[in-house]
């Protein structure tokens, strides 16, 4: 199965940027459409470290708990805001340029870069979707690896060094367009600030840099969590590849991943659904956990035919003892699902079992593992179609072919364990919906029911939900098992227990946390009405915090960008405050600064002319809540 | 379906195992040739009811005794054999299916019990298999011949579908599909 993961996108980009930075001595270059280019790449590269995030630059300065890597994220984040606007300020300045009407081929790789950079952030995007409370909910069994500290770590990562690879690029940029630019150069039309801001650009792309470092320093990188980034698929459900006659083993084994996907896929929200859909039934679940126990059987057939194997063959990746090992597990686990469908045998849903897509895939899922262990093609669950055994040398016929079954059975066996996960979660909903039923005369003499089936005791229902959680247990542990033996082999499923291993430790990004209101009622309104115009981000000149702290000769390029963010958001809350104001409020009267934020905001230059005036008005009216006001403002 | 056996028990293997004190070896075969016999007796009553089944309601009735039996045979033989167990598995299923088809049915008696609850048989996997199929399809074909003689429509839906499902276990477990 061969569907595009996120490391294709990488890797492209990175070919066209290696293509882009490419410096050719003495070359002279009109630096619009580059710039244009450069702008746009960083933008995107800003926007990986935003979602990274967990809060901005204004808030992290006041906060102790972060990670080293968050920071990392807000740090990289604000200087390549800065470097961003910069660019696009260049590329405006220089676009009267005459002669830079065609872009350069080193512009197109940039912007080539930067398209595969944004198809990448749309991949990782496919996973994560927002609820209707504006918070960001899991759209796919993948989410949880993508939000993980891991893949934030290799990410991060990777924009740093992006950043560090465009940041001579850019100061060279600035050199050529000063060329570029003389009096007797081609492009005389093209003005002295944009070499400044190109130069002032590079400064920052180094800055964002070096902001990955310290991250590094204190928690390094691991290859796994490129290894992870790399391989995030799309978050999509593949289309399904019916069981055909005659596929030989890789086919088989590609069809098993095909139909593991499509299991986990179909297990999303059926919790919810569980509580009212008649489509989803006693019958349904109970034939799902029927091709569980028909899956483990068969996966420990193959495994051990496998460790046969691996004691034939001259250094295997896995030992023979270690795939025995595994084999075992499978024998606990369909003993688990053996006992969810007894259970099952004495409850009932008031529908019959109508086929699901879930049940499709498990099918596809037990013919093609039963053609992988048995010597025919044609091979079905029915005893007509039994056969011989396949011969092991058959099966893996050398290291990879035995690398690749593995990768099939883990791949199957972690489907069941998302199944067992959903299914568990399903029933229970079912339940409580009273939507689960026992035979009226299973039950004791004293339950006086004059119908056939009665709602399921709650002692029932309960037994079965404990029977679902044995079969998720043994099924994780069988998952994990296979997981290791995955990574130690190098399969193609290394993927997914490096995911699996991911997700237990997830990074804080901003919207998976209620954000703040920032109407909270009490809090003072803003002493001044002035409007933060200077902000590198604004106007790219330093704001009076970056000045006070260039006033204490601090070169230091973090504590600067830090600076400069703060005047960014202050320039922001200003202009929010100033869009929030009351219009009783008495105009511009100064008040005696009694607090460290009060005497800053009295140190911001003022423009009285330039305030806004909506949103007053709504708000003269009554004291609608922040939201509503922000709503009522965007309706005027 | 935890209800006190009532009619046929297996139990003999184990009587006459105690009574005979036959060494270990000689104890299991005759075990298993008492488990067969059990399972041919078995099969050959519910056979019997099945084809003497009254009406719609009796038919209805054998149905749902023929389906818990086969339940109790598969569950027990499927472990007997590596490649059986796939289709005695999915078998089982088809037999709850097909009884739970039949709770469906307006005409299945709401008073009824069942005559008596199979306990584990002995026995070879493929004869076990080949008197299940054989069950099974006697039973499709009365259910069959049900629906097309019930009035209610309902009557006729269940019969249909629990004849589907004794389709299915013929299928999984006949020698020739």
């Amino acid at each position: 199965m061969a569907g595009a993961v996120f490391g294709d996108f990488l890797a492209a980009g990175r070919e066209h940027l290696e293509a882009a930075v490419a410096v050719r001595a003495g070359k002279v270059t009109p630096p619009s459409a580059i710039a244009q280019g450069l702008a746009r790449l960083v933008t995107v590269m800003s926007r990986y470290c935003d979602e990274l995030a967990p809060c901005d630059e204004a808030e992290a300065s006041g906060r102790d708990d972060l990670h080293p890597w968050e920071r990392a994220a807000i740090d990289a984040g604000t200087a390549l805001h800065i470097a961003a606007g910069c660019l696009r300020r260049a590329a405006a300045q220089a676009a009267g340029d005459p002669v830079s009407g065609t872009a350069p081929q080193r512009a197109r790789q940039l912007e080539a870069a930067a398209t595969e950079l944004a198809a990448g952030r749309d991949l990782l995007h496919t996973h994560l979707t927002v609820n209707p409370d504006g918070l960001m909910a899991d759209r796919s069994d993948w989410a949880s690896a993508v939000t993980s500290v891991p893949v934030a770590r290799a990410l991060a990562n990777e924009i740093g060094q992006w950043s560090l690879r465009l940041a001579p690029f850019t100061a060279w940029l600035a050199g050529s367009a000063a060329a570029y630019a003389r009096p007797d150069g081609p492009g005389q039309a093209v003005p002295a600030s944009v070499r400044t801001e190109l130069a002032t650009a590079s400064q920052w792309l180094q800055a964002a840099g070096a902001a990955i470092r310290p991250a590094l320093d204190a928690d390094p990188v691991r290859p796994a969590d490129a290894e992870l980034l790399r391989a995030i698929p799309a978050g999509t459900v593949p289309q399904r590849r019916p069981a055909t006659a005659a596929e030989p083993v890789s086919e088989l084994c590609d069809g098993i991943t095909i139909s593991a996907s499509r299991l986990r896929g179909s297990t999303r929200d059926t919790a919810d659904r569980a509580r009212w859909s008649p489509g989803l039934t006693s019958g349904g679940w109970q034939w799902i956990a029927q091709a569980a126990a028909v899956t483990s059987h068969l996966s420990e057939m193959a495994l051990r035919a496998l460790a046969t194997r691996a004691g034939q063959l001259p250094g295997p990746p896995i030992s023979e003892a270690q795939l025995s090992n595994a084999a075992d597990f499978m024998i606990g686990m369909r003993a688990a699902w053996h006992q969810v469908d007894r259970l099952w045998d004495v409850m009932i849903t008031e529908t019959r079992m109508l086929p699901t897509q879930a049940m499709t895939d498990a099918s596809d899922l037990v013919l093609r593992m039963g053609r992988l262990v048995w010597d025919d093609p044609h091979w079905t669950p029915a005893r007509s179609r039994r056969s011989a055994l396949r011969d092991p040398a058959a099966l893996a016929p050398g290291t990879g072919a035995l690398a690749t079954v593995v990768a099939a059975v883990h791949q199957s066996v972690d489907a069941l364990a998302r199944v067992a996960q959903a299914d568990m979660e399903a029933v229970e909903a079912a339940g409580q919906a009273g939507r689960l039923y026992v035979p009226t005369r299973s039950l004791p003499a004293d339950y006086d029911i004059p119908r056939p089936f009665a709602t399921a005791p709650v002692s029932r229902c309960q037994a079965l939900h404990e029977a679902y959680r044995a079969a998720l247990d043994t099924t994780i542990q069988a998952t994990r098992a296979l997981g290791e033996l995955s990574i130690r082999a190098g399969t193609p499923s290394k993927a997914l227990a490096l995911a699996r291993a991911a997700a237990t430790a997830q990074s804080r990004r901003r919207g998976s946390q209620p954000r703040p209101d920032d109407g909270i009622p009490g809090y003072p309104p803003p002493l001044s009405s002035t409007l933060f115009t200077h902000s590198r981000a604004a106007t790219g000149r330093p704001g009076p915090v970056e000045e006070a702290i260039r006033a204490h000769q601090v070169s230091d390029p973090v504590m600067l960008m830090r600076a400069a963010a703060i005047d960014d958001a202050a320039r922001r809350l200003i202009l929010q405050a100033e869009n929030a104001r009351p219009a009783s409020s008495p105009p511009d009267i100064p008040r005696p600064a009694n607090s460290a934020a009060q005497l800053a905001a009295q140190s911001f230059p003022r423009d009285p002319t330039a305030r806004p005036a909506a949103g007053r008005q709504a708000r003269a009216a009554g004291h609608p809540t922040s939201s509503a006001r922000r709503l009522t403002h965007r309706i005027n | 379906m935890a209800g006190k056996p009532r009619v046929y028990r297996a139990r003999a293997g184990e009587v006459l195992a105690g009574r005979m004190r036959s060494p270990p070896v000689i104890t299991a075969a005759l075990v298993r040739a008492e488990g067969r016999r059990v399972l041919v007796k078995q099969m050959e009553l519910v056979r019997q009811r099945i084809l003497s089944a009254d009406g719609v309601p009796g038919v209805l009735s054998a149905g749902w005794e023929t389906f818990e039996l086969v339940m109790a045979v598969t569950a027990v033989s499927a472990d007997r054999s590596a490649d059986m167990y796939p289709a005695f598995t999915f078998a089982r299923g088809s037999a709850v299916s097909g009884r739970n088809a039949i709770a469906f049915a307006p005409s299945m008696p709401a008073s009824y019990a069942p005559s008596g609850t199979a306990e584990p048989v002995t026995g070879d996997a493929y004869q076990v298999a080949d008197a299940v199929a054989a069950l099974a399809s006697a039973l499709s074909a009365r259910l069959r011949d049900a629906a097309g003689r019930a009035a209610d429509a309902d009557d006729r839906a269940a019969c249909e579908n629990a004849a589907g499902h004794a389709d299915q276990i013929s299928k999984l477990l006949a020698q020739r599909g």
